[in-house]
């Protein structure tokens, strides 16, 4: 499902056809969002910058402009992770990684991370997650994990406030 | 590679459509340097409970439908990442066809390179067969590659559609590389002349 930040959780009763309107029922289950409610209103508990999808140096960048001077919520935990070794020397050099991790967020090695949860870093189950990541089938960031796939700027932006907010309303520091 | 040209198998009926490489084969298993080994991790999610012990209410587990080796399902089957292991995993279970209303592209490709034959049948006709399997205990099809045709024993006959190329490669049994290989005298000769 794709929504706006300015809009709201679907109703599954509107779906086209009863194929659909079970597969709306049995995604809204697994990610347990209520229909109707407000984007804005869903919190998160991790924030996901990296994947080959979404961590070049100018995804970097932009989410650097995003988090510079803030610090993220303390419910959140946020890693930042390069997209390769040269992205990772280019971020350090114009550094990139400080703003990141002045603001709380872990910066890491290049790799794919919690792009597809190969490795111990994983959601726990129920966690949710702004992911720069390509695919939020089920488990697919860890058994149980809630995947929701926003862009580098809109993972900072909600890693900050603690939930997914509107980025064009954004304050910049 | 296997080649396939008729097959007469037990059926049965995953009623879901959408499923992705990732419920097929979760992401955890994919570090394997073989293309076997994947069998026993197929729909792992949905086999298996938190436990490890087997999902008495997925369908994959019940008594009766033990040594199927036809895979019924909902539309767009094999979306997602491309990962052959996917079909390496249906194949090791023990499915040698799978019959959809449409299926992904990638994933569809990859089971012709590996020897199993997707069947692609419109939505009311793999409805009509989900239907069958589910009132008739022990329910078969015989699959026909070179025909096109797939019956059962009590009246159901249709017909299916195949790539030209893609049929050839199936009931030779070739793969990419063995396709290649068919040329292996030519290729010899060239190695011979450039050696040094």
């Amino acid at each position: 499902m794709v929504v706006p930040v300015s809009g709201r959780v679907p109703d599954p009763a509107e779906a086209k056809s009863a194929a659909d309107r079970q597969a709306a029922e049995r995604a809204l289950e697994y990610m347990a969002l209520t229909p109707q409610t407000s984007i804005e209103e869903i919190a998160i508990n991790r924030a996901f910058i990296g994947s080959c999808t979404n961590a070049r140096i100018e995804d970097l960048r932009a989410a650097a402009r995003v988090v510079k001077g803030y610090r993220i919520s303390s419910s959140v935990t946020a890693l930042v992770v390069p997209g390769s070794y040269d992205v990772k020397q280019e971020a350090e050099r114009e550094g990139l990684d400080r703003i990141f991790s002045d603001a709380g967020f872990e910066w890491r090695e290049p790799g794919c991370s919690m792009c597809l949860g190969m490795n111990p870093d994983i959601l726990e189950p129920g966690e949710r997650c702004a992911s720069t990541s390509n695919r939020n089938f089920e488990g697919r960031q860890g058994r149980g994990g809630r995947t929701h796939l926003v862009s580098p700027m809109m993972a900072a932006a909600a890693a900050i406030k603690g939930h997914f907010t509107d980025i064009r309303k954004w304050e910049f520091k | 590679m296997q080649s396939f040209k008729k097959h007469t198998g037990l059926v049965v009926p995953l009623d879901r459509a959408n499923v992705d490489t990732d419920q097929i084969i979760p992401k955890q298993f994919l570090k394997r340097i073989e293309r076997t080994g994947f069998g026993e991790f197929l729909f792992f999610d949905w086999r298996y409970l938190a436990d490890g012990t087997p999902n008495p209410d997925f369908i994959l587990n019940k008594s009766y439908y033990q040594g199927a080796s036809v895979l019924v399902a909902g539309k767009n089957f094999g979306c997602g990442s491309s990962r052959e292991h996917a079909p390496w995993a249906l194949a090791e279970y023990g499915f040698r066809a799978i019959i959809a209303p449409s299926f992904a592209d990638i994933f569809s490709n990859n089971c012709f390179k590996n020897g199993m034959l997707p069947i692609v049948l419109p939505e009311v006709v793999v409805g009509e067969i989900m239907q069958r399997t589910q009132e008739n205990e022990g329910y078969k099809l015989s699959i026909d590659l070179e025909a096109l045709t797939i019956t059962d024993e009590i009246g159901l006959s249709t017909t299916f559609a195949v790539s030209e190329f893609q049929r050839y490669c199936l009931l030779e049994g070739l793969d990419d590389i063995g396709l290649t290989l068919r040329h292996e005298d030519a290729i010899k000769a060239y190695e011979d002349a450039r050696a040094r």
